[in-house]
């Protein structure tokens, strides 16, 4: 069955995502990059990867 | 023989603080013969905290005596617990201590976080129009401290408290407990039944037995600061993440009753915790705040600062013998999340049942497992949540900071990572694998509503004269058969059963109409009792006396509730092992 996707999920993802992140130690670069190839593999279109990218794209007040 | 008489410490002038008043109570030795106090405790409580003074008011409520002895001469002072939960509250009322305690706290609903200067959250407490009580009420625990001081001082005859006593030596025997008792370098013995550990996080009764707290102490520090300022702002959780005013800390308020206001903020790694508790230090963190919040102008005074780090440790076992551990003695919870006093009242609220039932030899020892099975259960579950919480307000590590700065930075535009901000504050514990629920073959028909294991909902309900009537106000102290919407019959057979029931069961039935019936208390003419508690009529929910659920049925079996009462109460005879054969550890 697939798992829903709810706040307790979103919880439990978070906590493995910071576990896996601080096991990459020094390498952290290099894993977030490989999870975002993984990840856009995984969106429906490249619009929504665009998107994506542009939400995250950071302002000068958040550097 | 050397009989000693009552000696007396003398009485000094009390200390007042912010308009709270520090009465300091006498010091006194009990009448000594040989060095042993002459007279045999049924409980002796090791103590004298919130969650010990609770403990003695709640076996109070079973006539059972009980003498609290507290090191200490004073309610606590510094900043300790704020944040009470609606938990807790229901509590109070069962302890009949309710009262002060709602004209004094301040009830809050919601909270509001922020990132820099950008607000990123507003969360709501899980609150509405079922509810008597707020979801949260802060209050110091000096106040809660002497409200249960003031409410024991009405029940004389069943408690002393011995101020300015603290417990030496503990030993066990399989017939009760020896104490080496110390007030003003006057070292006696005395015995006891049964000893409830409460004597806080750095236990000497924990000690004494050779037991160790496991668990997780975590790096980072935090200063706890206490003010004194009128800010003339509403009661809520605040928290700033990396504030302009105090770049790279975390900072949280919270107000407290008499004008003070809590602050907590993480130290920088590296920073000296003794050092930064100094006035030079932690005033101008606190100007700089006020300073961003447009609040510089109000005159404010520094009252209290003190340093503290979270742990999540807890023993294995929280019974050992004829010792029972609660609160800080038993186990120790983060702060974010307010779940270690607020779980600390839940401890002895769960135990005082079972330990009366046990005293009055209608429950055999076996029950109290079931305290440490549900309350170690509790703790795990209370970890859960206040280490997620912990490790957001504090990364433990690189990849947690990452990750908690990138969701902070989305947030304000993202909704559906908010959640990932939400403190987690306390709730009730849903005890789902106690031994002493009983699962019906009915179970499964009931779609929601309070299943075996959890607290009863709170629902208003209307009385014979069409007041409103709680729910949960209705409960006493013993079991309750809640009944919903049976015929007159039915309840002639409940009451006669309950009559006859190995232990006292009271009734409570609810009509889903209005009714003048002398018979029928309750009537839930708005249908929210049968829809929250997905109750149909002739719905049974056989309640403990702790308030939480223990079966519920389709329709009245009085075999089936004898059966399901005999396993709530211990008395089905499965794993019994009776007084004669306490397991006694060292
Ligand atoms: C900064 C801070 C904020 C907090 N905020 C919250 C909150 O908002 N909500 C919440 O639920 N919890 C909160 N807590 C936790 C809460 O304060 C504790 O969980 C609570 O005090 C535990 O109560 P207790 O009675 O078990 O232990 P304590 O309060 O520690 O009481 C133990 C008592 O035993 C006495 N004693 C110790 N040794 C002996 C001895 N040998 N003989 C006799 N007496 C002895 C002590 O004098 C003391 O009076 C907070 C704690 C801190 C530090």
């Amino acid at each position: 069955m697939r798992e829903q996707w709810t706040d307790a999920a979103r919880d439990e993802i978070y906590t493995e995502l910071c576990g896996a992140l601080s096991d990459a130690g020094d390498r952290s670069e290099l894993f977030l990059s490989r999870l975002c190839l993984l990840l856009i593999e995984e969106l429906g279109s490249p619009q929504q990867v665009r998107q994506a990218l542009a939400n995250a794209v950071l302002e000068a007040a958040q550097a | 023989m050397d009989a000693v008489t009552p000696e007396t410490m003398q009485e000094t002038k009390p200390e007042i603080m912010q308009g709270f008043v520090f009465h300091e109570h006498p010091a006194v030795v009990p009448p000594l013969v040989d060095g042993r106090e002459t007279k045999r405790h049924k409980v002796m409580i090791a103590g004298g905290g919130p969650v010990g003074l609770a403990a003695a008011l709640a076996l109070a409520k079973y006539g059972i005596p009980s003498v609290v002895i507290e090191a200490d001469t004073t309610v606590c002072k510094g900043s300790r617990a704020t944040c009470l939960s609606r938990r807790t509250f229901e509590i109070f009322d069962r302890l009949g201590v309710l009262d002060p305690f709602l004209e004094k706290g301040l009830g809050w609903t919601s909270g509001r976080s922020f990132h820099r200067g950008e607000e990123i959250l507003r969360f709501d407490m899980p609150h509405n129009s079922d509810q008597r009580l707020w979801p949260m009420t802060n209050l110091q625990q000096y106040y809660v401290e002497q409200f249960l001081v003031d409410a024991i001082d009405r029940h004389r005859d069943l408690i002393e408290v011995r101020w300015g006593a603290s417990v030496e030596s503990v030993t066990q025997h399989q017939d009760g407990v020896r104490l080496t008792l110390q007030t003003n370098g006057t070292s006696y013995a005395a015995e006891c039944d049964w000893l409830i550990a409460s004597d806080g996080a750095r236990s000497k009764v924990r000690q004494e037995l050779g037991l160790r707290l496991n668990g997780t102490a975590y790096e980072g520090r935090y200063i706890i600061v206490d003010v004194g300022v009128d800010l003339g702002w509403p009661t809520g959780r605040l928290a700033w993440f990396d504030p302009p005013s105090n770049p790279g800390r975390t900072m949280l308020m919270h107000r407290q009753p008499d004008n003070v206001w809590r602050l907590d903020y993480q130290l920088h790694p590296g920073e000296d915790a003794e050092a930064m508790t100094k006035p030079e230090q932690v005033i101008p963190v606190v100007k700089a705040h006020f300073k961003m919040l447009g609040v510089d102008d109000k005159p404010w005074h520094l009252i209290w600062s003190s340093t503290y780090r979270a742990s999540a440790l807890s023993l294995d076992e929280y019974v050992h013998g004829r010792v029972m551990f609660a609160g800080d003695a038993a186990h120790l919870v983060p702060i974010f999340g307010v779940r270690g006093l607020n779980s600390g009242f839940d401890d002895v609220f769960n135990l005082a049942w079972k330990l009366a039932g046990v005293i009055e030899g209608t429950s055999p020892t076996s029950l109290l497992d079931s305290y440490s099975h549900e309350r170690h259960f509790a703790w795990r579950t209370n970890i859960m949540h206040a280490m997620k919480s912990t490790e957001f307000m504090a990364p433990p590590s690189s990849g947690f900071r990452l990750m908690r700065d990138a969701v902070l930075s989305l947030a304000g535009k993202h909704p559906k990572l908010r959640s990932l901000i939400n403190p987690r504050q306390t709730s009730v514990i849903h005890y789902a694998d106690s031994p002493l629920n009983t699962y019906s073959a009915d179970e499964a028909s009931f779609a929601r509503g309070p299943a075996p294991g959890e607290a009863l909902p709170e629902i208003k309900l209307i009385d014979r004269d069409g007041n409103e009537a709680c729910i949960t106000a209705q409960l006493l102290d013993g079991f309750t058969l809640l009944s919903f919407g049976v015929d007159g019959k039915t309840q002639g057979a409940m009451a006669a059963w309950a009559a006859t029931a190995v232990i006292p069961v009271a009734t409570i039935a609810v009509r889903a109409t209005a009714t003048t019936d002398s018979k029928t208390a309750l009537s839930d003419p708005s249908g929210r009792f049968a829809e929250v508690y997905d109750a149909a009529p002739q719905a049974i929910f056989l309640v403990r006396p702790d308030g939480h659920v223990c079966a519920r049925w389709r329709s009245f079996d009085a075999d089936a509730v004898a059966a399901a009462l005999a396993k709530a109460s211990g008395a089905d005879g499965s794993k019994q092992s009776r007084a004669g054969t306490i397991k006694v550890a060292s």
